[in-house]
């Protein structure tokens, strides 16, 4: 996909966002004793947002676009969303915290660990670093700010 | 030698344990993202009902302080805003220990946060009769045009892009409009999920936009590859000269902080940016910010500690605190039996003048402690991206959690992550974004409030003669960024038909 | 949702079972007390400082371990409360707002039905002000000019459209036939600065002239008012006979369905904690008055002023009938 695409389809989601807003603020009451009201600001945004984004998407389809074609550490990124995503719907799911944070932790590490070339003593050193933090979070927020996760 | 015999050793000892006190567990919370002062203070609370009323306030005092800039110190070090009001501190302090030496942006951001605690302290010294005064002559018309200037200083300046930069403003104060309104008390794009009743968690958002969006970007290339840094940049001391060349960004900084500060009903997250947005107005080199400029980061981080002073200072003068921090060490006033406001300096003046001392030597003695911790601190800067990103990103979990315990605010984050992605990516503003998130609420009801007041009539903006001041500042900034997108876009259409 | 006929059986199967409720242990393990407001609020302070008082007046010297859960204006606190294990071990700390106004709206999945109250423990007083130099000196003053003068004073509140101190100015407004203005805020600092200012011409929420402040009350809208000498004088609307006075509360409520026994152990305990010397000097301190309602009357309280806010919010056309 090319750089002006992505900007064209960002563009469209923020129009569409804006139309959004618009429709969502349509039911809200009229204000009364001077008072503008509690839709007038949400609609007048919405629109602003369609007529500049409409203007941003005419300006890339006529000028071209100046934003640099792809992402450093792509895959990396959405591997890391996907865990933390995962993370939460377990933790959500199932409690235990400090067991699932371990796990995102220690397996975060040792997928960015490939990047130097994996060994042994990088995956237990790992393991104990991840232990090590979750303890300490465990005792600081179970016991000095009472905080159950 | 009457000074000298009034001071008790048991007293100044007691007094110097307090502040210390105040400031490892003001700096520690200060730095824990989601953690924060309010956090800090519920803990240190209970403490202060044995202590006496002049100790608790201070130990109260120099957490705030210390909470103030200690959210500077893992934004330069970790890309997480431990604070709110730390997140200006990212744009330039990243780069600048990234690039250039860790310890003098950690420098600068300390050397700057203890000048504007002690500007603070001397306008709230000096001058906290008429200033507070004159902050309560300012109505909702005259907020309405601070707000919006704030906002018109963003756009003007936004180098990349103007008009991505507007269409980041515009979201950011929609953004900002959720929730419950205020006026007509009726619920707005909250898509019926309670969680957002009161507004989106500015933690969830500045972490997910922040902290979350620089890990990705610490994703790039070898993430095992250590940073290597000579020794002598881990150093956090400033030349003379360092100092001087970025007094007047400091100045600026401290300006707008107490003048935040003193003023009722703007938040202090807001005094950061505008110091930043005003700083890069100022500046003789505006192309560095964002890439390292120390200016970038010596202006908020002066306005977050100035704001401290100016908060007190409405607060000791007429009762009314200026920050959400200050309502909270109120509390503490009141368990001790103190009523702040204008009877406190009638009624207990040597309580008044123990608390100005005490506030100075909270600042200087920050500096001191904050220096020695950094040391350690700035070790993380060298640590490699493989261990810096898994702990920046449970840390990050951790804060938003801690906050209110809510799953909704962790899904929001990791949402307005991608979000930040894209618009790094794609050029748009993320300051302007953030800032018009902070203002929205503040622009919209003093505007809307104005007119309730006025009872509908629209002359109340220009009647008055600060209002009439705001404006025409404001028609200036907007015709020269006008002027610079047009020119901009002849350029680039000029450069392809060329 | 709990009906009359579940809730009937549920107190018949209690009563059916005397011996195992009076060989009941509570509480055997630490209690949870979920503020729904802001670590570091006004209402924190108050709430974790009874939780720690109440901790020595439990059986078995429990602990009690306070839980923030703020937003939704008090509502996600009272919602988490309403669907916790009505066993005593979980409780809530809120305000009058959450409980007697929020479930009008509909957007809460709880109403007054489904929270057991354990007691109220503090009255917040709330006056109709003026600024201190202001040329009108007392009540009838006021009313004077205001009938003489209609839409032209202003008042703040501190909550906002619908709030409870909108509600009972409204009241107030209602009864007397007088035309008023309000103008919402959000808090007590920045009603109180914007009438030290002169952009308004009233407020409607705490005085605070006991620390040399310019909010000076006229009329004090709940039937309570600060011990301090300089309010002596002013009237309330309950000894004028104003059918407008609030109860601006904050107490504790357990889920519905708690078994009794244990909340007369918590009221208990939250009775004797109220007597404490730190407590009283805060309040003192506060010029709040000391109220202490128990369980049976809160109950009443929360039913009677819920009622109350709903026919004003009819009115004042926030919600449908």
């Amino acid at each position: 996909m090319s750089a002006r695409m992505v900007d064209l389809i960002f563009l469209a989601l923020l129009l569409s966002a804006g139309l959004v807003t618009v429709f969502v603020s349509r039911d809200l009451p009229p204000g009364f004793g001077g008072d503008i009201g509690p839709a007038a600001f949400p609609v007048a945004l919405g629109w602003a947002l369609v007529g500049l984004s409409g203007l941003a998407g005419l300006r890339t389809l006529a000028l071209g676009t100046s934003v640099k074609a792809g992402l450093p550490g792509a895959g990396k990124i959405a591997v890391t969303i996907m865990a933390m995503a995962a993370f939460l719907l377990l933790w959500q799911t199932f409690g235990r915290f400090y067991l699932f944070g371990f796990g995102l932790m220690f397996g975060l590490l040792l997928f960015y660990g490939r990047d130097g070339g994996l060994n042994w003593r990088f995956a237990l050193w790992s393991a104990l670093g991840s232990a090590g933090f979750m303890g300490l979070a465990w005792l600081f927020f179970t016991h000095v700010l009472y905080v159950r996760f | 030698m009457d000074l000298l015999a009034q001071i008790d050793l048991w007293v100044l000892g007691t007094g110097l344990l307090s502040i210390a006190l105040g400031l490892l567990v003001g700096l520690f919370f200060g730095a824990m993202p989601g953690l924060g002062l309010t956090i800090a203070i519920t803990l240190l609370l209970p403490l202060s009902y044995s202590m006496s009323p002049v100790n608790a306030i201070l130990m109260l005092l120099a957490a705030y302080q210390a909470a103030e800039y200690a959210g500077s110190i893992s934004a330069i070090t970790l890309g997480i805003p431990g604070t709110v009001m730390a997140a200006p501190i990212l744009q330039d302090g990243r780069p600048m220990a990234r690039n250039n030496s860790p310890g003098k942006a950690l420098g600068y951001s300390l050397y700057a946060s203890v000048f504007g605690g002690l500007v603070g302290a001397a306008m709230l010294i000096l001058f906290s009769q008429p200033l507070s005064r004159f902050a309560l002559t300012l109505g909702d018309s005259e907020f309405f045009l601070l707000g919006l200037l704030g906002l018109v200083a963003v756009t003007s300046f936004e180098a990349a892009d103007p008009l991505k930069a507007l269409i980041s403003i515009v979201l950011g104060l929609l953004v900002g409009l959720v929730g419950l309104d205020i006026i007509s008390g009726m619920p707005r794009l909250d898509f019926g999920i309670p969680q957002l009743f009161d507004g989106l968690s500015l933690i969830a958002l500045v972490v997910g936009l922040f902290a979350l969006s620089e890990a990705y970007f610490m994703m790039a290339g070898n993430m095992c590859a250590g940073h290597r840094v000579p020794s002598e940049n881990l150093r956090i001391t400033l030349t003379w000269r360092e100092m001087r060349d970025s007094g007047k960004a400091a100045i600026t900084g401290s300006g707008i902080g107490v003048a935040v500060g003193i003023l009722p009903g703007v938040g202090s997250t807001v005094s950061g940016w505008l110091a930043y947005s005003a700083a890069r107005k100022l500046s003789k080199t505006p192309e560095l910010f964002g890439k390292g400029s120390p200016d970038g980061i010596v202006a908020p981080d002066a306005a977050n500690n100035a704001t401290v002073g100016g908060a007190l200072l409405p607060f000791l003068t007429l009762g009314i605190p200026g920050s959400a921090a200050i309502a909270i060490i109120s509390g503490a006033f009141i368990i001790h039996g103190l009523q702040p406001g204008p009877l406190l300096a009638r009624n207990n003046p040597e309580f008044l003048n123990a608390i100005f001392l005490g506030f100075v030597v909270t600042t200087i003695g920050m500096f001191f402690v904050a220096r020695t911790l950094n040391t350690g601190f700035v070790r993380l800067l060298v640590t490699p991206n493989v261990v810096l990103v898994p702990f920046v990103i449970m840390l990050s979990i951790l804060g938003i959690f801690t906050f209110r315990a809510e799953f909704f605010d962790l899904w929001l984050a990791l949402g307005i992550s991608m979000l930040a992605l894209a618009f790094r990516k794609l050029d748009y503003s993320i300051v302007g974004f953030v800032l018009a998130v902070v203002l929205a609420p503040i622009i919209e009801t003093s505007f809307r409030r104005a007119l309730v007041i006025a009872d509908g009539d629209y002359t109340v903006f220009i009647q008055r003669p600060i209002s009439a001041v705001l404006i025409a500042g404001m028609a200036v900034l907007v015709v020269y960024a006008t002027l610079r997108t047009v020119r901009r876009d002849r350029a680039m259409l000029n450069k392809k038909e060329a | 949702m709990k009906t009359p006929l579940q809730k009937l059986l549920a107190a018949a199967g209690l009563a059916a079972l005397p011996a195992l409720a009076m060989a009941d242990n509570f509480p055997e393990r630490p209690i949870e007390l979920i503020v729904t407001y802001e670590a570091g609020s006004g209402a924190d302070v108050m709430g974790r400082l009874i939780a720690r008082l109440m901790s020595g007046h439990l059986p078995n010297g429990q602990q009690v371990v306070v839980v923030n859960r703020p937003g939704g204006g008090g509502t996600i606190g009272m919602t988490a409360l309403t669907r916790a294990e009505p066993d005593g071990y979980t409780f809530a700390y809120t305000t009058s707002s959450p409980v007697t106004i929020q479930p009008h709206y509909g957007r809460t999945t709880f109403s007054i039905e489904d929270l057991a109250p354990i007691a109220k423990v503090i009255e917040v007083p709330a006056a109709l002000n003026v600024h201190r130099d202001s040329p009108i000196e007392n009540f009838e003053q006021w009313l004077e000019f205001v009938r003489a003068n209609p839409r032209s004073f202003t008042y703040a509140t501190t909550g906002g459209t619908g709030s409870g101190t909108h509600l009972v100015t409204e009241e107030l407004a209602e009864a007397l036939e007088v035309e008023i203005r309000h103008v919402p805020f959000e808090g007590d600092a920045n009603s109180a600065a914007a009438l030290s200012g002169g952009q308004l011409m009233g407020t409607m929420q705490m005085p605070n002239m006991h620390r040399g402040g310019d909010v000076r009350p006229i009329l004090f809208m709940t039937s309570i008012k600060p011990p301090h000498p300089d309010y002596a004088d002013i009237p309330t609307t309950t000894e004028l006979g104003i059918p407008a006075v609030a109860d601006f509360f904050a107490g504790f409520f357990a889920p519905a369905g708690t078994p009794p026994e244990r909340i007369a152990v918590l009221e208990a305990a939250l009775e004797a904690a109220m007597q404490e010397d730190d407590i009283v000097n805060f309040l003192n301190n506060a010029q709040f008055p000391i109220v202490f309602a128990g369980a049976e009357e809160f109950g009443e309280i929360v039913a009677e002023t819920s009622t109350l806010n709903r026919a004003m919010l009819v009115r004042l056309g926030l919600i449908a009938d």
